[in-house]
């Protein structure tokens, strides 16, 4: 009567079989025992266990790991195999997953118990831990709040995360003349600024990464060297400022030269503000934008000017 | 400058074994070959005092953390008085996090810290610090919860001086040490 008492009041309890015997308690007591030890390990091809982790900052997080079985070979807990607390010994609910936890045989789920439950990291849940006093024993399971989930990843994780978040816009390429370009006469090529700013994306922990416009890289398509740019190009005018400018001479005519801007980004990560130094993290940017350039001869425009 | 600084229960000697892939060097033990002395000194021309003073202020903010997570008080006065924010939310998040789970961390941390940039009102510390000393217990039953994971971790923490002294404001962990 204790146990079925301590059923209705408690999550389950091992042994899903037992029945009650009003004849006498020691009969309880042995079928209670028969029941315990006879739940056969019903093909655990795998058994988990959580371990408690300790993060950096000294917070908990419990995490589950789990490995395949070997029956011939019980496990102590230690690293990469699982610990052997008698779970075999236990007959689980529907639905309900027993595993170790501090070298008891334990459950969880998702009654709320009193007490507060401040906010938590991406990626964990507050859960609550069931596990029962011993291995192989009766009684009630003494139910606790617990933090599962993942860990914080590590800086070079998440920064590749933020990397993967920056999405530059479409360039949009600008080149005078504005109609066919001439041949041997510059043709001036640039961006509009607005798709060659800045750009920011973030990892779920709020790491950002910053992508500062670098330069340009513009393939004439004509098979000559490509121009390198240290921004965007500039508009031409007769004021313009040619240090900026982008600029190439087309040698012969062609209906349509393929060329293509590549537009190239300094990448750094930021912490609440503070640059930060990350190894491994990608730090360039790139986005290719091809274009299709006329070029005339001369004559040509000059016959047309006529 | 490098500078070693010991938690009042440290035992260096272990610590040195453990922390010695830090590269800061500057510990009293013997370590592996390769510079044991200041190869990175503050920007600047902050002399050693005020470098001192950064990790004055640095040890206390840890003396709050330390004193926080033991008596799982995110508000504890200590913390609040060596810390600003987004680091203070953050340990105050954590603290209560191990709270709720009625966990309180007890023991010590120690640390291998040097003053890394010193420029007027803001300096950063570069720390490899061990945590293997610095163990949750359950505050119901009184015994320890054990832990599996790492114990030394490579970290920067960005200081801003307030009326007077110097205050923990942000820190990124780096990976191990």
């Amino acid at each position: 009567m204790l146990t079925r008492l301590a059923r209705a009041a408690q999550p389950p309890v091992p042994g899903g079989r037992l029945r009650l015997c009003a004849a006498s308690l020691v009969a309880l007591a042995l079928l209670a025992a028969a029941v315990v030890f006879s739940a056969a390990p019903a093909g655990a091809a795998q058994r988990c266990w959580m371990e408690a982790v300790k993060d950096p900052r000294g917070a908990i997080v419990y995490v589950k790991r789990c490995e395949t079985a070997d029956p011939g070979r019980p496990g102590n807990g230690g690293s990469g195999q699982a610990p052997d607390c008698g779970i075999e010994s236990y007959r689980p609910y529907p639905g309900q997953e027993l595993f170790c936890s501090g070298g008891l045989p334990c459950y969880m789920d998702d009654r709320v118990l009193p007490g507060p439950r401040p906010p938590l990291a991406p990626g964990q849940e507050y859960k609550t831990l069931w596990c029962y006093p011993c291995p192989r024993c009766f009684g009630p399971p003494a139910p606790r709040t617990i933090v599962v989930g993942a860990l914080p990843r590590p800086l070079v994780v998440q920064a590749r995360e933020a990397f993967g978040e920056l999405r530059p816009p479409g360039a949009v390429v600008r080149h005078s003349p504005t109609g066919p370009a001439v041949v041997a006469l510059e043709t001036w090529f640039w961006l509009d600024g607005a798709t060659f700013g800045v750009q920011t994306g973030s990892s779920a922990e709020g790491l950002v990464a910053v992508a500062e416009p670098a330069g340009t890289t513009w393939d004439p398509g004509d098979g000559s060297a490509a121009v390198q740019c240290g921004g965007a190009g500039v508009a031409w005018s007769p004021e313009a400022d040619r240090s900026l400018a982008c600029v190439h001479a087309y040698q012969a005519s062609s209906p349509g030269y393929q060329g293509a801007v590549t537009r190239h980004w300094a990448v750094h990560y930021e912490n609440g503000g503070q640059q930060v130094a990350i190894p491994g993290a990608p730090t360039e940017l790139t986005a290719g934008t091809p274009f299709t350039v006329s070029v005339v001869e001369s004559q040509v425009v000059v016959g047309a000017g006529d | 400058m490098v500078q070693p600084v010991r938690r009042r229960s440290a035992v260096l000697a272990w610590g040195a074994l453990l922390l010695a892939g830090c590269g800061s060097g500057g510990v009293q033990t013997p370590l592996p070959a390769g510079p044991t002395t200041a190869q990175t000194p503050a920007a600047g021309t902050a002399d050693a005092s005020a470098e001192e003073a950064v990790l004055t202020g640095y040890l206390a903010y840890w003396d709050g953390v330390i004193q926080a997570h033991r008596r799982g008080d995110p508000a504890d006065r200590r913390l609040a008085a060596h810390t600003g924010d987004p680091e203070l939310s953050r340990v105050r998040a954590e603290v209560a996090r191990n709270s709720a789970q009625r966990l309180s961390v007890r023991g010590s941390v120690r640390h291998t810290a040097r003053t890394e940039t010193l420029s007027g009102s803001t300096a950063t510390v570069l720390d490899c610090y061990d945590i293997s000393g610095w163990n949750p217990v359950n505050v119901d039953t009184g015994k320890r919860v054990d832990t599996v994971g790492g114990s030394a971790f490579r970290a920067r923490y960005t200081l801003r001086r307030s009326r007077g002294t110097w205050i923990v404001v942000d820190s990124v962990v780096m990976g191990g040490c």
